[in-house]
């Protein structure tokens, strides 16, 4: 019957390192000397929509009167006359 | 798949209403490449600008733009631009010059334009694909 293959010192180091992952684990390999130690895993990127929602909202217009403004600038592809007072 | 994002689409998103956030979510996770026009840029400028809270919105849409892919009007798509225009034209159809750069912009970068606009869903630019994501009184 075939032995188990022996793990490397590396694969021990590993299996150290998952023991206990707060604290860090140093292994010779080869000519190095090697330290593994864990780190946070990074949060995923906030996908778009919730990053944008999370800017909003819009202040001082609401979404109809924004709506609104943006299509009169649709509309008349220029800047028109100014306010009165300007 | 390349999507193109219309400012009122846009403006949706900011805040939460028609149901555009939980859509934008679906799509980047299925892949697809988000992106706005310079146009559009130009447009929530404009808003920003206009508005009663000028710095705010301004640092609003600054936020926003750093995290979206802005794609110029290019030489290929004032081309693109011209030669639209000119068919609408012949055809008695007369649409805004910032609804033809958007939708020229669309065409050139292969990506289909997100809009609420009705003059730009109207099917009637060959060639140009849009999605109206914007569902009414439906919230988020």
């Amino acid at each position: 019957m075939a032995q188990p293959a022996a793990k490397s010192p590396f694969e021990d180091a590993l299996a150290a390192l998952r023991r206990d992952p707060m604290h860090p684990v140093r292994v010779h390999v080869e000519d190095m000397d090697v330290e593994l130690r864990a780190v946070p895993t990074p949060a995923p990127e906030i996908p778009l929509g919730d990053y944008l929602a999370s800017l909003g909202p819009w202040e001082g217009e609401s979404t109809e009167e924004l709506l609104e403004l943006l299509r009169e600038g649709r509309r008349m592809g220029g800047s028109k006359e100014p306010p009165k007072g300007l | 798949m390349k999507l193109l994002l219309d400012a009122n689409v846009l403006v949706c998103a900011l805040n939460d209403t028609g149901g555009v956030r939980g859509r934008l979510n679906e799509v980047q996770a299925s892949g697809a490449t988000i992106l706005t026009s310079v146009v559009v840029v130009g447009e929530l400028s404009f808003g920003a600008s206009a508005s009663a809270r000028p710095d705010q919105n301004h640092a609003r849409l600054r936020a926003m733009l750093a995290k979206m892919e802005v794609v110029p009007f290019t030489e290929a798509a004032g081309h693109r631009f011209g030669d639209i225009k000119a068919s609408l034209r012949r055809r008695g159809l007369a649409k805004g010059d910032a609804d033809l750069q958007i939708a020229a912009t669309a065409i050139v970068e292969d990506a289909t334009l997100v809009t609420d606009d009705q003059a730009l869903l109207d099917g009637s630019i060959p060639e140009f694909r849009t999605e109206s994501w914007v569902g009414r009184g439906k919230g988020k």
